[in-house]
């Protein structure tokens, strides 16, 4: 019993799916001869995307409306080779600019970076010339402070100046000046 | 085409890096920038020194040249780095900067707080002609420096 309603039922989905298919193929043809309109288009598109239907002129429909894959009868979905976006000189071409410049930059890096790493812990320039010597470094660099505490001095005098005229009442000294500091 | 450009941006951000790691205008100064004028003075002590540890220093450098040919230039990067000092004593005299002291925001490097100083002292706003620059750095505190330029400068006369 169940098998002959199962046969039954398999000959109803047989016939079902026969009227089908021929529906597809009809407005297959149809829609190559340009009578479908916009609505029967799209519907048919969307039948030619979910059918299993595997003829030549299911594919050459799917063909022509930009269906990428075709759906074959075991229903897996096999996609055809996508083609590279672009073309492979230029591909190729950015790929050894960009080496280039990687290497320059790094290259560059080396060359210019960290120039303080290289040099010497003791220098002074005189005259433009270059003196290495530690002595004569320390004499030199003496000699330009002294220059400088002049000046601090003076400024160090005039904010005790200005310190007293505005606490006259407090005598300020200098290491009095200073602590506050 | 774009993952080239992403490069390059790269690279230039890189760039942009690598010559910031000084962090001060007066850098190109107390680095020997202008070291090839007859007319400049310059030195540059880097640590590990003798003298420069016994001072808490790691960096001491120093800059004297023609005020006419360097004073508005160094002045300019000297207010620039003084700007957002976390104390300063400047002094102006006839319109033009004369003195300047300031005491940079410190800056950690391996769990050590570092110091920064710059002295700067343009001689040509008291009728002299120089203009000196001078530059510390290290864990000294702002007595042990004023105390240092004190000593160094009565150790030259």
């Amino acid at each position: 019993m169940q098998e002959k309603q199962y046969g039954r039922f398999i000959a109803k989905d047989m016939n079902n799916r026969r009227i089908e298919d021929n529906g597809l193929l009809r407005d297959i043809e149809k829609y190559f001869e340009c009578q479908l309109t916009d609505e029967e288009e799209y519907r048919l598109r969307q039948r030619l995307s979910v059918t299993s239907l595997d003829l030549p002129e299911v594919r050459e429909a799917k063909a022509v409306m930009g269906f990428r894959g075709m759906r074959m009868s075991d229903s897996s979905y096999k996609l055809m080779p996508r083609k590279p976006k672009g073309n492979n000189v230029l591909r190729i071409a950015s790929g050894i600019a960009a080496a280039l410049i990687i290497a320059m930059g790094i290259g560059l890096t080396i060359r210019f970076g960290n120039k303080s790493e290289v040099r010497p812990e003791c220098v002074a320039y005189v005259n433009g010339k270059c003196v290495t010597d530690e002595a004569q470094v320390m004499e030199i660099m003496e000699q330009n402070v002294a220059d400088l505490e002049s000046g601090v001095a003076e400024a160090r005098n005039d904010m005790l100046d200005e310190m007293r005229e505005l606490l006259p009442d407090i005598e300020i000294t200098p290491e009095e000046d200073n602590e506050k500091l | 085409m774009t993952r080239l450009l992403i490069i390059i941006l790269l690279m230039i951000g890189g760039a942009g890096t690598v010559s910031a790691q000084s962090g001060l205008a007066i850098d190109k100064f107390i680095n020997g920038g202008y070291s090839s004028d007859t007319k400049v003075t310059a030195t540059y002590m880097t640590a590990p020194n003798k003298f420069l540890s016994s001072h808490k220093l790691n960096v001491f450098a120093s800059f004297k040249g023609p005020s006419a040919t360097y004073a508005s230039e160094v002045e300019r990067m000297v207010l620039s780095d003084g700007s957002s000092a976390a104390a300063k004593n400047v002094r102006y005299k006839n319109g033009k900067l004369y003195f300047a002291f300031y005491m940079l925001k410190p800056v950690v490097i391996e769990n050590n707080r570092i110091n920064r100083y710059i002295y700067y002292l343009n001689s040509a706003a008291n009728k002299g002609s120089d203009v000196l620059l001078v530059y510390l750095e290290g864990r000294a505190g702002e007595r042990d420096v004023t105390e240092l330029i004190k000593n160094m400068a009565q150790k030259a006369k």
